[in-house]
């Protein structure tokens, strides 16, 4: 029997694919399709090219001013830092102990009073006559560190933003001048005790906070000075 | 390789290119839109398959390798045009879109006066028609298209015995079809 897969050629031909037929019209749409596909590109409107040149100088301005704010963010190195930071703390602290020592010694029993700062820590150095007692060193002390805390928090605007910035830790060593025959003030001196205080500044709450860290002799006084 | 008078025509002569694309649709247009339908069933899908097969042809001329016959390349980029039409999300939507609309049309008739009405001719093509694809293509270049099996797994990419091998399924599962239906 002979295959009747062999017929399909005819079965089809003859059959449903009769009429399934390229025309003339398919050819045209092919050659059409092909003749687009070697011509040129069609010349650019002049409304695009106008488009494309903004587009692209927006671009180019965003891009520079994008590098611009990201240049000034970058956190500069440490060194330049530093030296910001050393420009920064004497100026605003030099006039402040300066205010605080003419007012100490025109108005209070306080034969010296000298102090400097080196980075965050304020060193403060106090001369007392000897003839004081000791509570009447630390209530003096006291009055000093307020002097120089009040002068702090009523700096104007640009250091009360930088307030954190001033100094973060008060060493304080006091002194007593003796009365000997010696006119050489450091034979005079004599460190009758020291102590060391730890002053820190709340910017939020606008307060200068000390502690007391250290002392020879243990003096329990602690507060907030306002 | 035996080639044509025709096909020698095609790349012996200095034809220009349009004129290359206008002998070669004269050669193969039927055979091309006639293939593409035994793939996509549907007139119209072959009409554009086969536009875009000559489309392809042309901008492919230059890659025509001559140890294979003209017919085989153009059957080839047939094939592979409508392999990659079948596997698109697109035909999917409207293969449902398809089934939906004859599901309406096929209530007005039953299934056995359909195979009634129907010659053994056409139970025979419309069985092969709802072959497998991968069965089905084999049968149609064989039988229909009349290649070799070493033409058809050139076509296909596939060794010349596994054509032989879905040949024979193909023409089993046919037989198990057409006998069931009688």
């Amino acid at each position: 029997m002979e295959d009747p897969l062999k017929q399909l050629p005819e079965i089809f031909n003859n059959g449903r694919m009769k009429n399934i037929t390229f025309k003339e019209e398919h050819r045209q749409k092919v050659l059409q399709k092909t003749r687009d596909l070697n011509r040129p590109p069609a010349p650019k409107s002049w409304l695009y090219h106008w488009f494309h040149q903004s587009m692209s100088l927006a671009l180019g301005v965003a891009f520079i001013f994008i590098f611009i704010q990201f240049a000034q963010s970058t956190p500069s190195n440490v060194k330049q830092k530093e030296a910001e930071q050393m420009v920064k703390i004497p100026y605003a602290n030099q006039a402040i102990l300066t205010k605080a020592r003419h007012d100490m010694r025109n108005h209070h029993d306080v034969t010296g009073v000298d102090a400097y700062q080196r980075g965050d820590t304020l060193s403060v150095h106090i001369i007392f006559p000897d003839n004081l007692t000791r509570e009447e060193q630390i209530n003096l002390t006291k009055s000093y560190l307020k002097e120089v805390s009040h002068l702090t928090l009523n700096e104007p605007y640009e250091a009360q933003e930088y307030l954190g910035e001033l100094w973060n830790y008060v060493n304080v060593k006091v002194y007593t001048a003796g009365e000997t025959g010696d006119d050489l003030l450091a034979e005079r001196l004599q460190v009758d005790f020291s102590y060391d205080w730890l002053g820190s500044i709340d910017k939020k709450e606008g307060i200068l906070k000390w502690e007391q860290l250290s002392d020879k002799h243990p003096y329990t006084g602690t507060g907030n000075i306002h | 390789m035996i080639r044509s008078s025709k096909e020698q025509e095609l790349f012996s002569q200095g034809l220009s290119q349009e004129e290359w694309l206008i002998q070669i649709m004269e050669l193969y247009e039927d055979k091309v839109i006639r293939l593409a339908y035994t793939y996509v069933k549907d007139r119209k899908l072959a009409e554009d398959l086969a536009q875009e097969v000559f489309v392809k042809c042309f901008v492919h001329k230059d890659n025509f390798r001559s140890e294979s016959s003209v017919k085989t390349w153009v059957y080839a980029i047939t094939v592979n045009i409508c392999k990659d039409y079948l596997r698109s999300g697109w035909k999917k939507y409207i293969h449902v879109i398809d089934r939906l609309g004859k599901s309406k049309q096929s209530s007005a008739l039953t299934p056995e006066l359909t195979i009634v009405q129907k010659s053994e001719h056409e139970a025979l093509a419309d069985e092969v028609l709802k072959l497998p694809l991968k069965y089905r293509e084999v049968i149609l270049l064989f039988y229909y298209k009349e290649l070799t099996v070493s033409e058809i797994s050139q076509i296909l990419h596939k060794k010349e015995p596994t054509i032989r091998t879905l040949l024979q399924r193909g023409r089993e599962m046919l037989r198990r079809k057409l006998e069931k239906g009688r």
